[in-house]
């Protein structure tokens, strides 16, 4: 069952990924990453963590492809110059270097890959998660919030300078 | 019952369509986007190790690293908007503000 589970999650994860790749129109590659993100989750809850599952559907599947969804609305995208929608020039070549990326990566399998089986270990429900997380990792935890704050403010001031900067272009 | 190196191999998979993806394409957006493909399979890799270690430091590392992923885009995407409103295009082609070209490609 879990096998059969698995061979589905991944072949739907990579067809997204494929999606996302080949398709020319942003929109179908922002659904392409959804797909994705949503069979990652569940290989999440087939490696025992539910809690990451539901925080991986919440924040990518959520937030993060709305947001890509809002920015292309907002640039209205779909009628893409068509220049956007090409691929890059040396395309063959570039594509050629991320397969040697991949192949050199899969000289880590050489050696018969990583020892170590997915025994049933402890379950990442959210109780034993937020044990975990506001114990041990109590520190990065809440550095973390900082960081959100920063990319919050970040995000704000640069989108807001370039409203100004446009305006000061108009006036000028 | 998936190994451990199953785990990897999908992660290493996705990891390398990320790769070729922000290789081959000229749109801003669409390249974003596959950084995202990166960094899930590096959390998917790094939740499979955690179990077959045993305990949950390894979800907690994703925890963090989707904290930052989702601070990353956040911050890019701005970025896209305001490059769009200089150039009036995501093709990172046209990307090219050293030594004034962004006022030239308009």
């Amino acid at each position: 069952m879990e096998g059969i589970l698995f061979v589905l999650l991944s072949v739907m994860a990579l067809g997204g990924g494929l999606w996302v790749l080949l398709r020319r129109s942003p929109v179908d590659s922002v659904l392409g990453l959804l797909t994705t993100m949503v069979a990652i989750a569940g290989h999440y809850m087939l490696l025992d963590a539910p809690f990451l599952a539901a925080v991986q559907l919440i924040v990518y599947g959520g937030a993060v492809v709305i947001l890509f969804m809002f920015v292309i609305m907002l640039l209205n995208l779909r009628e893409d110059r068509p220049s956007a929608r090409r691929l890059a020039p040396g395309r063959w070549v570039y594509a050629l270097a991320g397969g040697i990326v991949l192949l050199s990566l899969a000289g880590v399998f050489q050696g018969g890959g990583a020892p170590g089986s997915l025994a049933a270990g402890e379950s990442g429900t959210v109780e034993a998660f937020g044990e975990a997380l506001f114990r041990r990792w109590v520190y990065p935890f809440e550095l973390t919030s900082v960081l959100l704050l920063a990319a919050l403010v970040g995000a704000v001031a640069l989108t807001r300078q370039g409203q100004a900067a446009s305006k000061a272009e108009d006036k000028a | 019952m998936p190994s451990l190196n199953h785990y990897l191999l999908l992660s290493l998979l996705l990891f390398g369509l990320g790769v070729t993806g922000v290789l081959i394409r000229r749109n801003a957006l669409v390249i974003l986007m596959c950084v995202e493909l990166m960094l899930n399979a590096a959390n998917l890799a790094l939740v499979a190790f955690g179990r077959a270690g045993g305990g949950l430091d390894g979800q907690a590392f994703a925890l963090f690293s989707m904290t930052v992923a989702a601070a990353e885009v956040a911050v890019g995407l701005a970025i896209v908007v305001m490059i769009f409103r200089h150039t009036g295009s995501t093709d990172i082609e046209h990307i090219r503000l050293v030594g004034g070209g962004a006022e030239e490609n308009r």
